[in-house]
């Protein structure tokens, strides 16, 4: 793990963690302080971080809380949505938050607060949006919160479905590559 | 298995680039935005990059239809330039589910084709012309479907695995089922087929839904079908000219048999296989040694005698007599659907008479206590009338009294096979009822929801007016009100009405819109859960179900 001291998203639109703060402090609940890796900071309720496989298999295995946690891999933009969207759907119990239902809705429909949710990461400024997207998509992959991944794998497939190649390419930034793969399609 | 290349270094890219599995999740969702045999945006995601190619190949080769034996060869011819292009990454690796024509492999090297099968799950063939039907109305698709399983274990390999390529695995991959549709005078080619399989993959065929032995088609040498180890279900059409050897065969190979169907083919003529085949079980009444093979073989636990037209003579009468002896005490299916063969004096051999087909009236129903007294294991029992009475002839109270009598004698029936109109008369001691699809005279424009639910609480029924409303499709405002009550469903269909397959697809989503809760789904093995949720719209309505426990599919042995 590592740690950026100066980090790339800093001057971005003064995001900040007064909401996580002021949730923090309304209950005498278990708390959890995280850390990213550019050096921000969150406070939340052990509920809302058992939402993430990798928070909940960890507070089992320390029992008890443990004193602030790194989180490396992520970001504090993406650690802010996420803690955003594990607030929300913490009390969500509509919404599956495991494989094995994920996996037998396979026509589930995007909410309507997720909707907004990944409208909102899609109007943030500044970043092209599926830089947010996909660092998000990586940071939930990280901590492993299966709603959310769906969420945003489906995000992305709805970006990049009707695109050509090109597009495609540009959206994602890959080099056009010199030697073309053929494909040969039977159906 | 697949390789692949390192991320790529710009920052940004690095920072797009995702991991395997996420990639795989999308291009998954991918997939889902377009209809199954379009796969335009698949393709396009496949050429983005090295990166996303392996993960978008998998999904693409997934299911692959080839038409003609040109489309096959180039399949084949493709797959090797990519094993050479890209060593390590074979196509055929990625391919999960072929379908082919029958023909087309005929056209190409045994040893090419071989090659290719230990490495898919599922493998369809159809054959050219299907969509044939025979003139005596018969709904001929379903029969015509050839099914096999193989279990994990190799047993028999006269030839053995044709390959050493050591990137293949090494033990065939668990329950391949093969599919082969087609019509009757390409089954020899199909059957050939299937011991080309069974030889090159050396797993026994433990079920086959066989087209059967017709005299239109050419000359058909005795299917190796017989031969095959471990058959345990046959699905079987047959006719007089081919039925005798093949039934020799089948009777000295003694393959484990637990459920033989038997079709017969024409509504007029006579059809011989079932009287032959059950000759040939006499045979072996008479021969200690097999019968001593037969012993050790699991019981026949399912037998479906739909045979149309079966003459009405001593040696057929003579026939079933004896094989409900040699075989009958462990029977639990017993479905004599429109054997018109069947009087008193048959069932009288495992102490029972007087099923209804033959005699609508059922004057002595005093038989099913000596029929359940024969048969201890019985636990369905198929009660329809034949079709000409069912249309022509309306209930009496002689087959209502039947019913009563069925009800209270045989003990604990799990399921009764019933025409619609039998069902107000059925009482509450059945645990399950279902009812036949077709329309009937006798029920009239009754609709189910006008009566009470029969078969108590655990039974659904299929009225005719309930498929005159699936066939509408516009029934979605609760066409079942008393289903509320129900705990589960049996949805099973009667092979019979094979080409009406999407009446039950239909049904789903009428259960799925009157019902929410249901316990259990089931579904006959003619209709299989993966049937159901595979075509759109049924899919949706099973998904919409709120917690389904659980998808029984009957497999009847």
């Amino acid at each position: 793990m590592f740690h950026r001291a100066n980090l790339r998203n800093n001057s971005k639109n003064g995001r900040s963690q007064v909401g996580q703060n002021r949730n923090s402090k309304k209950k005498p609940v278990a708390k959890l302080t995280l850390i990213t890796e550019d050096n921000e900071s969150f406070t939340v309720c052990k509920k809302v971080a058992e939402m993430s496989m990798f928070f909940k298999n960890m507070l089992q295995d320390t029992e008890g809380i443990p004193a602030p946690f790194i989180v490396p891999n992520v970001s504090g933009y993406d650690l802010k949505k996420i803690i955003e969207y594990c607030s929300y759907h913490c009390l969500d119990t509509d919404c599956p938050n495991d494989n094995d239902s994920l996996r037998s809705r396979r026509d589930r429909k995007i909410g309507h607060w997720d909707e907004t949710f990944v409208r909102n990461i899609i109007n943030k400024d500044g970043d092209p949006v599926i830089d947010n997207l996909v660092g998000l998509t990586k940071a939930a992959y990280f901590l492993d919160i299966p709603g959310l991944i769906w969420l945003m794998t489906k995000s992305i497939a709805n970006t990049i479905d009707p695109k050509p190649i090109a597009e495609i390419r540009e959206i994602f930034n890959v080099p056009v590559p010199s030697e073309r793969e053929e494909e040969i399609l039977q159906r | 298995m697949v390789s692949v290349p390192e991320p790529p270094q710009d920052p940004r890219s690095r920072r797009l680039h995702l991991p395997n599995e996420l990639l795989q999740n999308i291009l998954k969702e991918l997939r889902e935005y377009q209809a199954p045999n379009n796969q335009s945006n698949l393709l396009s995601a496949s050429l983005v990059c090295r990166i996303w190619e392996p993960s978008a190949s998998a999904l693409i080769w997934n299911h692959v239809v080839l038409r003609g034996s040109d489309a096959l060869r180039r399949f084949i011819a493709s797959k090797h330039a990519s094993a050479l292009r890209h060593p390590g990454v074979e196509r055929a690796l990625l391919v999960r589910i072929l379908e082919l024509n029958a023909v087309d492999w005929m056209n190409v090297e045994e040893e090419e084709f071989v090659v290719l099968i230990p490495q898919m799950e599922t493998f369809r063939l159809w054959h050219r012309g299907s969509g044939r039907c025979f003139s005596g109305g018969l709904p001929m698709s379903r029969m015509k479907k050839m099914r096999m399983s193989w279990a994990s274990a190799a047993i028999t390999s006269k030839r053995g695995p044709q390959t050493e390529d050591p990137t293949l695995p090494t033990t065939p991959p668990q329950c391949i089922q093969a599919q082969v549709t087609g019509d009757p005078a390409n089954s020899t080619k199909a059957t050939e087929f299937c011991t080309l399989l069974v030889e090159s993959i050396g797993t026994p065929i433990v079920e086959s839904n066989l087209a059967g032995f017709e005299n239109t088609g050419p000359s058909l040498s005795i299917p190796a079908v017989a031969e095959w180890p471990n058959l345990a279900i046959l699905n079987c059409l047959f006719d007089e000219a081919n039925s005798d050897p093949f039934f020799a065969k089948l009777v000295t190979a003694a393959p484990p048999l637990r459920c033989v169907t038997l079709v017969g083919e024409f509504d007029d003529e006579p059809s011989w296989g079932l009287v032959n085949l059950l000759r040939a079980f006499l045979g072996l009444l008479v021969n200690d040694k097999v019968l001593a093979i037969l012993e050790r073989q699991p019981p026949l636990t399912f037998s479906r005698f739909a045979a149309y037209g079966l003459p009405e003579d001593e040696a057929s009468k003579e026939a079933l007599l004896r094989f409900f002896r040699a075989r009958g005490s462990n029977l639990q299916v017993l479905d004599l659907f429109q054997v018109t063969v069947v009087d008193s004096e048959v069932l009288e051999c495992p102490t029972a008479r007087d099923i209804g087909p033959r005699n609508p009236h059922c004057r002595q129903s005093a038989f099913i206590p000596k029929l359940k007294q024969a048969l201890p294991n019985l636990r369905h029992f198929n009660l329809s009338p034949s079709k000409k009475a069912h249309f022509y002839r309306k209930a009496t109270e002689e087959r209502y009294r039947g019913f009563d009598y069925g009800t209270a004698l045989l003990q604990n029936p799990v399921q009764l096979f019933s025409s619609s109109a039998d069902f107000q008369q059925v009482s509450k001691g059945w645990r399950q009822v279902v009812g036949c699809w077709y329309p009937c005279a006798t029920c009239g424009n009754r609709t189910w929801s006008d009566s009470e639910a029969p078969g108590g609480q655990r039974g659904i029924v299929v009225s005719s007016s309930l498929v005159g409303k699936i066939r509408s499709e516009k029934s979605v405002n609760n066409p079942m009100p008393n289903c509320e009550r129900l705990t589960e469903a049996n949805v099973g269909v009667d092979p019979h009405f094979g080409d009406k397959s999407r009446y039950p697809l239909l049904l789903f989503r009428l259960l799925a819109d009157a019902w929410r809760v249901p316990k259990n789904l089931w579904g006959t093995r003619h209709f299989p859960r993966t049937q159901c949720i595979t075509t759109e719209g049924s899919r949706k309505g099973v998904e919409n179900w709120d917690k389904p426990k659980s998808y029984v599919v009957t497999q009847w042995v």
